[in-house]
This record gives C-alpha cells, sequence and structure tokens, in this order.
C-alpha cells in the first residue's frame, strides 16, 4: 500500500494524499471529514475516493491525525518532539 | 537523408561515410580521393540520393557492374525488410547479382538479392548456389506478400479499447499465474530502471519494421494502458498485470538467445497467448498493445548488454 511500484501514481498514492490532508489542515487544524474529503477529491479527482482513507489512517497510526466522531471532525496533531 | 540512412544503402559504417563526408575515399583502381556531397545538419548530415548515387556512380565508372544506384538498393533492402536475404541477419548489406552482372549489363533488381557480408562470402564460395539463390528470392517476394506487417498487426480496423477490455486480459493472463509476494524485491513491481529506446532496440535485436509498426499503430494508445494501471481503482489488475510481467521474464531470459530479434519473440507471444487463452482471440490486437506497451516501457526485453 504504501511501497511505491513501477505504475504507481504519486498524486493519488497514500503518502501523496497524506501530504494533501496535512496541507489543508496546517491553518485551520480542523475540519470536518466530510469538507476534507471534498477538498480532496477536488483537488485530484475521482482516483483519490479510493485512497483517501487508507491515507486518513496512515495519518492516524503515526499521530498526526485525530478523529471526534461525535462532530465528524478531523484534527491535526503537532509531532511530538523528543 | 542522415548519416546513418546513407550507411545502410552504401552497406557501410558509419564511420566509413563520415570519412567519405569529410575527406574522401580512394577510388578502387585510380587511387584518386572521392567524396561525397552532403549538406551539415547540426549533429548530423543531409544527403539527398543524387548525391549518394554520384558518389555511387564513381565507383561503379572503375568497376562496373559492382555498385548499383540508389535506387536499386533501396528497392532491394525494402523487398529483404533490411535484413539479409538469406540468413535474416540485421547487418550490413551487400547486393549480389545472382545473374552475373556481364550478362544483364545492367543492375536489375529482379535478378538482384540484399545479403550480409558473411552470406556474400558463402555465394562466392559456391556454398550458395544460384538456384538456392532464387529460392531466397522468391521467399522475400512471399513475405512481402504477406506484408509482415499483417504478421504483427492482427486485421481489425482502428484501435478501440475500454478498461473493460484491459481488465479482461489482465484478469484472464495473471489469472492462471501464481501470484507473487509482494515483498520480493526482483520483481518488476519495484524495477524503475529504463533503457533509451534507440538501445534498447539494438541490444533486443528489434527491427526497423517492428518498431515503425509500435509507434505508428500503438504508441498513441500506450497513454491510456498507463492510465488504467496507474489508476488505484485498477491496484489489483496492475498487480496481475505485474505477475503476467514477471513470467514473460522469466520465460523470456531461458529463450531470447535462440531467437534472431525480439519481433519473433513479440510475434511468439501473441500467438502463444491466442492458443492458450482462446477467449482472449477477439482480443488480438490489444493483446499485441499490450506486448508492445510492456516492452516500450522497459518491462519485458533487456535493458542492458550485461
Amino acid at each position: 500500500m504504501l511501497r511505491a511500484t513501477k505504475y504507481m501514481d504519486l498524486t493519488s498514492s497514500v503518502l501523496g494524499l497524506g501530504a494533501r490532508i496535512l496541507f489543508h489542515l496546517r491553518d485551520t487544524k480542523v475540519l470536518p471529514l466530510p469538507e476534507l474529503f471534498e477538498r480532496i477529491v477536488g483537488e485530484v479527482g475521482p482516483s483519490a475516493r479510493y485512497n483517501f482513507s487508507h491515507a486518513a489512517s496512515f495519518l492516524f497510526l503515526v499521530g498526526r491525525l485525530e478523529y471526534d466522531e461525535r462532530q465528524d471532525i478531523v484534527r491535526l496533531l503537532e509531532p511530538e518532539v523528543n | 537523408m542522415t548519416l546513418n540512412e546513407a550507411a545502410k544503402i552504401l552497406g557501410w559504417p558509419r564511420s566509413e561515410v563520415v570519412i567519405a563526408l569529410t575527406d574522401g575515399i580512394r577510388l578502387p583502381k585510380s587511387g584518386t580521393p572521392q567524396k561525397l556531397r552532403g549538406q551539415r545538419v547540426r549533429s548530423d548530415w543531409d544527403i539527398t540520393d543524387t548525391e549518394l548515387d554520384d558518389f555511387i556512380q564513381a565507383f561503379e565508372a572503375e568497376e562496373p557492374g559492382r555498385h548499383s544506384p540508389v535506387a536499386v538498393r533501396r528497392e532491394l533492402l525494402v523487398e529483404a525488410r533490411h535484413r539479409c536475404a538469406v540468413c535474416r541477419a540485421v547487418a550490413p548489406l551487400q547486393f549480389h547479382h545472382i545473374l552475373e552482372f556481364n550478362k544483364v549489363k545492367h543492375h536489375d533488381p529482379t535478378h538482384m538479392l540484399a545479403v550480409c557480408g558473411t552470406c556474400h562470402d558463402r555465394i562466392g564460395l559456391g556454398e550458395i548456389d544460384s538456384k538456392a539463390q532464387r529460392i531466397y528470392k522468391d521467399q522475400l517476394a512471399r513475405i512481402s506478400s504477406e506484408t509482415h506487417e499483417s504478421r504483427l498487426v492482427p486485421s481489425g480496423g482502428p484501435l478501440r479499447f475500454r478498461w473493460d477490455d484491459l481488465r479482461e486480459i489482465f484478469t484472464t493472463l495473471g489469472g492462471a499465474l501464481p501470484h507473487l509476494p509482494t515483498t520480493d524485491i526482483t520483481s518488476s513491481r519495484y524495477d524503475f530502471t529504463y533503457t533509451d529506446i534507440e538501445t534498447k532496440n539494438q541490444l533486443n535485436a528489434l527491427s526497423a519494421d517492428y518498431f515503425e509498426v509500435i509507434e505508428r499503430r500503438y504508441e498513441p494508445h500506450f497513454h491510456r494502458v498507463e492510465s488504467f494501471l496507474k489508476d488505484p481503482v485498477n491496484r489489483e489488475i496492475s498487480e496481475l498485470y505485474f505477475d503476467v510481467v514477471d513470467e514473460l521474464r522469466a520465460r523470456i531470459a531461458s529463450r531470447q538467445t535462440s531467437y534472431s530479434s525480439f519481433d519473433d519473440i513479440l510475434i511468439e507471444l501473441r500467438v502463444a497467448t491466442q492458443r492458450n487463452f482462446p477467449e482472449l482471440n477477439r482480443r488480438g490486437t490489444l493483446v499485441s498493445l499490450v506486448l508492445a506497451f510492456m516492452y516500450a516501457n522497459c518491462d519485458i526485453g533487456r535493458k542492458s548488454s550485461c
């Protein structure tokens, strides 16, 4: 899923979409999940639909994203600096 | 014509033609340096048929019957599809008179053959007699009537296809193969090396004719195959594509030395696909397109000389 293959489209890859998600949250820090989804799909195209959830999950796993199920929003978390 | 094209017509190495253009080549009897006229165009040359004919004529004047004019040479090259008429090698070609020049007194292409230096020597030694030469000549006529392209490109109008057609091909071919673990670093999935197409064609001895077919017939559709493989929606199908490529690589590697050119391999692969997967028979052209895509994108075929 993460490892690049010869015919992987980097723009719609998990890492490519992850970078866009971080970019959109950089200023506001918080966005409704449906709005974030629409923004990314609007920029990249329908092919973003397939990997959007994988990209969001990846950012959650590395501790950069938090999802508030009650409000259906995602929040950007600052990286922990040791 | 360019420098390379003039070299093909003359059957000389490129370096020899450069000398002819810059310093001249000594004529066989008088020893007078004869220069080939031409216009320098950036790093290449532009040589007209007339200029090349004048150059050849100077040699012909000293050795009658040994230096045929450009039009005759071109006709013979096209007839032999730019390969030796006897061994089919892609090599500098010479122009042999089946009927001795002294008998006909002119360069008649209907009694001539384009052959490589080795086969020309064998003819000279009597290993290939004039009847055999005539048979080779007749074989060339048959090849021409079939047309090379008809062997490469199945008939059937303009090439139209949808993503579903590609899905069907990769599912059918890939479904018959074991799926390799995606961590296998030798897999074509992780091979990002490319070779420029001219070098690749040389390494694989792909003929100019076949490459022209690839460029003209298939290349305009390559972007659609690539878009298909790149779209995340088709990720599972693209995995099958890599499985097919890995399988073909293994098969080609074990047999490439027994083929004289990659043309034969591509034709053989298409025929084998249609034989083993009759359900794909109506997709013959698309199978050829996919094979050409694999070759042009460095998925199959040699990419280095080692």
